[in-house]
């Protein structure tokens, strides 16, 4: 049986609070040729709906799974071969593969559990950390999310960039401490600049999205050393023109149904939006002291008055630089990204909203793998 | 505790409003147009209009539901109070409530419930609020004779002596439960000696005098004030009306109000008492008297003219939030 | 953030509410557990334990242990709220409510109306719900249809820790009096709950489970109950959408009406009575409203109109299972079993 070479495609985990998936459907049928990294099935979760890859090239032997079925991570949703092994053997193989199944209880200790580190002024940064995967030796990849954001929002992206990665609440969301003093940039950066310090991380290649991109620049700007490639997700720091009204409503929003058309704006598809995506968000927000920080925060860092061309700020940075935006992004305008300075890079994503890394997760993630290792960061 | 002239004739008038002001109600209620029940309070104003000449702004005094008096004497609008008793708009509880719930919190008076005795509970609260809060100030419990025979004012009184807490609790014996007599109702008939019990002194005084309820209340207030504790008052009087206007009072024995409006009307024992001290003042009384005449003519004047609540503010009121659940 | 118990997290909600607003106090019997008695003055923490530790931190003036008198303390709750004070009164057993249902339904929940919007009530009644402990038929009633007959209460159902201490933080800082129902069974219900405090708003259900075949509306531990029943009809194909409206007044039947929209079936599952209940509450008004969306009749799955039973098995026959949910959703789904 082993010299068939069979590959089971089983149910993804995708964050942390995953334990199963619903198959929304095939993208290709029984007998299909498939590439390793092809899109073959849709899986939807309680966040969001993502599209599985094969982890191997061959032929999509059998698809198990229906659309519907809801399963547990880890449970066999279809079979890929790399020759034609007969029935008989492919039989064999998901009968031992069922008999050896087994849910994985979600709070094993194989799971990433999120981590906190205090810094000075007694500020907890909440972050995750998933080590370099076999191919990976790169430099570290810092993740930095969006306002109003925290390190779930990388769910499809951390796993995938073959370094290390840590994905960290900025002060004031998710899980890290709702102090954020006085809601700058600078003092944002200030954080970011210390974590490095405390896990012993001289350099990284930081990408941010949005504000984590303007986080990102800060960064680079006042200590550029520690920045050894930037990749600028939907935002291109302070000049950033951002649509205010979105700023204004997300604040306001403390309920399913007033935040759930705000956040459906972040996506050019709106279905991305699930009810848990939405469920999620609010606890977070809920939690006393977040509001006030976010608050602080936009009024400093995001709808601060600005001139809304940040070519010239960009131009000074010396580090490598890329730019990936999405097509539809109804938060930021792409069109903000045409007059950047030579030498940047710039990605437009078709069919992407201002959640690129989302909804274009494959792309981007083989965007800043590419930059990584291009740029030996 | 000596009162100025000016307080005394602050009391008097008082009473003297009170009285008129359920005199006219007894009369107008006849019309018809007041809604719901009335219980009026004439006969028995000596009572509250001691007890509040005793309180200050930081007490509270809790209502009872024979609730004009008390109100009247606690300071509230008595233009606001008939309105409310008309259930028009401008009344104190906005029509919400009539005339047994008097509740108006800018004077300190607190809610009278339909639940006989509720507000002894509810005066230990406020009792408990004002010394967790350090306020300074103590709460004042009206109750009636029925009141005495309800569980949750045992209730009350056990909690009010063990955390001695700032209470006074004014038992207003008006000899009638309703229809049923107080002698019948009440084990052992004196409701003061029940005081013991709860190891708390109990002071019985002739309701129609208010120098002695004044004497009796100030001494209960300064004991509660200073920390010591609660203190039962009752105050023995007669209702001058029914338990509520319509009530044909054949439980009654014929001549008794006669009588005691002879004898120990609370507004002539005042009248007699202040004239024996200072004989020129009889012309004041006289002229308090024709100004609350007046006074009274244009307040019920007002009230029958008032409009009732907006139809379309039914729903106004329910919870403090924005939540109106239909 | 760690994982809690149900316990934890209400204790943990009333403890930061008392160190965040000293208006706050705890009042009712044996809320300390001990006052006076000679041993340990804080012995009990409450019957369950809930409140254990909060007399150390706060001492006797803001944890009160009353006589067995609930008229009376919670009377006088109601008058602290007035003055100015954020009780937590502690009616041990919702049953308990006969003796102080003047106070409650007559007093807390018509001051705010009956005296014309002068002042309002923001007292939290804490009371535990529910049977399966063998404690028989006066210490074991789901009582919530009760409290939400009458306008002027909130009342909240919490049906897990996260739930629990979110709530239990809105219902202290309420300005209204809430009657806030733990279900005695879910106090070792252990889940992840923030150590921040956090408030949930009322009127918001929360979606247990997405499913697109039938809706199932189920309250305070009946939720675990819906969950059990949903986890063996999906393996049977059967895609089930399970909503806990958190809070009966105010109720989100607008999250019912549009679920019920989607999947056209509704069974709803409720530990209190089939009579006059939550679950003829609920399904008059999706009839009333949704009807038009439905495929099937609506299945309301509650005990039977009985007392509640001491003898364990008969207990167990009382109290709505996962076995009734399935059948239930098999006859919305036209199935037979």
């Amino acid at each position: 049986m082993a010299g068939h070479e069979l590959t089971a495609v089983t149910m993804p985990k995708w964050g942390m609070s995953m334990t199963t998936g619903q198959v929304v459907g095939w993208l290709e049928e029984d007998g299909a040729r498939v590439e390793k990294g092809a899109e073959i099935v849709e899986i939807e979760t309680e966040k969001t709906v993502n599209v599985l890859e094969a982890v191997e090239s061959g032929i999509l032997v059998r698809t198990i799974a229906q659309a519907g079925d809801k399963l547990p991570v880890g449970a066999l949703l279809g079979v890929i071969a790399q020759n034609s092994p007969g029935n008989e053997a492919i039989e064999a193989f998901i009968e031992k593969f069922q008999q050896d199944f087994t849910t994985r209880d979600n709070n094993d200790a194989s799971d990433n559990q999120p981590l906190d580190i205090t810094l000075a002024d007694n500020i907890t940064i909440a972050y995750q950390y998933l080590p370099a995967g076999q191919d990976g030796d790169n430099l570290p990849i810092i993740l930095l999310h969006g306002f109003g954001g925290d390190r779930n929002s990388w769910l499809f992206n951390s796993a995938e960039l073959n370094s290390g990665v840590y994905a960290l609440d900025l002060p004031g969301h998710g899980g890290s401490s709702k102090k954020v003093g006085d809601g700058s940039l600078a003092f944002l950066a200030h954080i970011v600049s210390e974590f490095m310090t405390a896990l012993d991380l001289p350099k990284a290649h930081i990408v941010g999205h949005s504000l984590g991109a303007s986080v990102a620049l800060s960064l680079a700007h006042s200590f550029p050393a520690k920045v050894a490639a930037l990749t600028l997700l939907s935002g291109l720091g302070t000049g950033t023109e951002v649509n205010r009204q979105y700023i204004e409503g997300f604040l306001a929003a403390n309920r399913r149904k007033t935040l759930k058309p705000w956040m459906q704006q972040l996506f050019f598809n709106a279905d991305m939006v699930s009810r848990d995506m939405v469920e999620e968000v609010l606890k977070a927000k809920r939690i006393e002291g977040a509001e006030a920080c976010l608050g602080k925060i936009a009024a400093a860092a995001v709808l601060a008055p600005a001139e809304p061309n940040p070519a010239p700020d960009l131009a000074q940075l010396t580090m490598p630089l890329q730019v990936i935006w999405g097509r539809q992004d109804r938060i930021a305008p792409p069109d903000q990204t045409r007059d950047l300075p030579d030498g940047i890079t710039v990605t437009i994503i078709e069919k992407a909203g201002h959640m690129v890394h989302m909804e274009a997760a494959k792309r981007v993630n083989k965007l800043i793998r590419d930059f990584s290792a291009r740029t030996g960061s | 505790m000596m009162q100025s002239s000016d307080q005394l004739l602050l009391a008097y008038r008082k009473m003297r409003t009170i009285r008129e002001f359920e005199d006219r109600m007894h009369l107008e209620f006849t019309r018809g147009d007041v809604p719901g029940f009335v219980h009026l309070y004439a006969g028995q104003e000596a009572s509250a209009v001691a007890v509040c000449a005793n309180l200050t702004d930081r007490d509270v005094l809790l209502n009872t539901h024979r609730a004009h008096g008390p109100a009247i004497a606690r300071g509230s609008d008595i233009y606001a109070v008939a309105k409310e008793i008309y259930c028009r708009q401008g009344g104190i509880c906005r029509g919400r409530g009539g005339s047994a719930h008097l509740h108006d919190v800018s004077v300190g008076l607190w809610g009278a419930n339909s639940g006989v005795g509720s507000g002894v509970a509810l005066g230990c609260g406020a009792a408990l609020a004002a010394r967790n809060r350090g306020t300074g100030g103590i709460a004042v419990a009206l109750a009636g004779d029925g009141a005495i025979n309800q569980g949750v004012v045992s209730e009350a009184l056990n909690m009010a002596s063990i955390w001695k807490l700032p209470l006074v609790i004014v038992f207003e014996n008006n000899g009638y439960a309703e229809a049923t007599g107080a002698d019948y109702a009440i084990a052992g008939k004196d409701i003061y000696k029940r005081a013991a019990a709860f190891d708390m002194p109990g002071i019985m005084v002739e309701g129609h005098d208010y120098f002695a309820v004044y004497d009796a209340v100030g001494k209960a207030v300064t004991r509660a004030r200073s920390g010591d504790g609660p203190t039962i008052i009752e105050v023995k009087q007669l209702r001058y009306y029914g338990h509520f206007e319509g009530d044909a009072q054949s439980y009654r024995p014929r001549g008794e109000v006669e009588q005691y409006r002879q004898d120990k009307d609370c507004l002539k024992t005042f009248r007699s008492i202040f004239i024996a001290e200072t004989p020129g003042n009889a012309a004041q009384l006289d002229a308090i008297d024709r100004e609350v005449m007046s006074l009274i003519d244009d307040v019920y004047a007002q009230a029958r003219a008032a409009a009732f609540p907006a139809d379309d503010e039914f729903m106004h009121y329910i919870y403090a939030s924005d939540c109106q659940e239909s | 953030m760690a994982k809690k118990s149900y316990r934890q997290a209400v204790n943990e909600a009333i403890q930061q509410e008392m160190r965040r607003d000293s208006a706050v106090i705890l009042i009712g019997e044996d809320v300390a557990g001990g006052a006076g008695a000679g041993g340990k003055d804080d012995a009990w923490g409450g019957p369950m334990a809930v409140t254990k530790g909060l007399l150390a931190e706060f001492g006797a003036e803001r944890v009160v242990d009353t006589p067995i008198s609930e008229a009376g303390y919670i009377g006088m709750a109601i008058g602290a709220a007035a003055g100015g004070l954020r009780p937590i009164a502690d009616l041990m057993f919702n049953d308990f409510i006969g003796v102080c249902f003047d106070q409650v339904v007559n007093q807390a929940a018509k001051y705010r109306y009956m005296y014309g919007g002068q002042d309002s009530i923001p007292l939290t009644i804490r009371t535990m719900i529910g049977a399966g402990l063998s404690i028989s038929a006066q210490h074991s009633q789901c009582l919530y249809p009760v409290f939400s007959y009458f306008a002027g209460l909130k009342v909240v159902v919490p049906s897990c820790p996260y739930d629990a201490k979110g709530l239990l933080i809105s219902a202290i800082r309420d300005n209204d009096p809430v009657i806030f129902c733990e279900h005695k069974l879910l106090y070792d219900m252990v889940e992840e709950v923030p150590d921040s405090p956090y408030s949930i708003p009322f009127g918001e259900a929360r979606f247990v489970r997405d499913g697109g075949d039938v809706t199932i509306v189920a309250l305070s531990r009946m939720v675990h109950i819906a969950l059990e029943a949903a986890t063996i009809l999906a393996e049977q194909g059967i895609d089930c959408e399970i909503i806990d409206p958190r809070t009966t007044t105010p109720l989100d039947v607008e999250t019912i009406l549009e679920s019920v929209a989607a999947t056209g079936r509704l069974v709803i599952v409720d530990e209190a009575g089939p009579r006059c209940g939550m679950a003829a509450d609920i399904a008059a008004m999706v009839a009333e409203d949704g009807f038009s969306s439905l495929k099937a009749p609506i299945i309301k799955v509650t005990p039977p109109h009985s007392p509640i039973p001491a003898a364990p098995n008969l207990e167990k026959l009382y109290i709505p299972d996962a076995a009734r949910v399935i059948a239930a959703v098999h006859k919305v789904m036209g199935r037979k079993d």
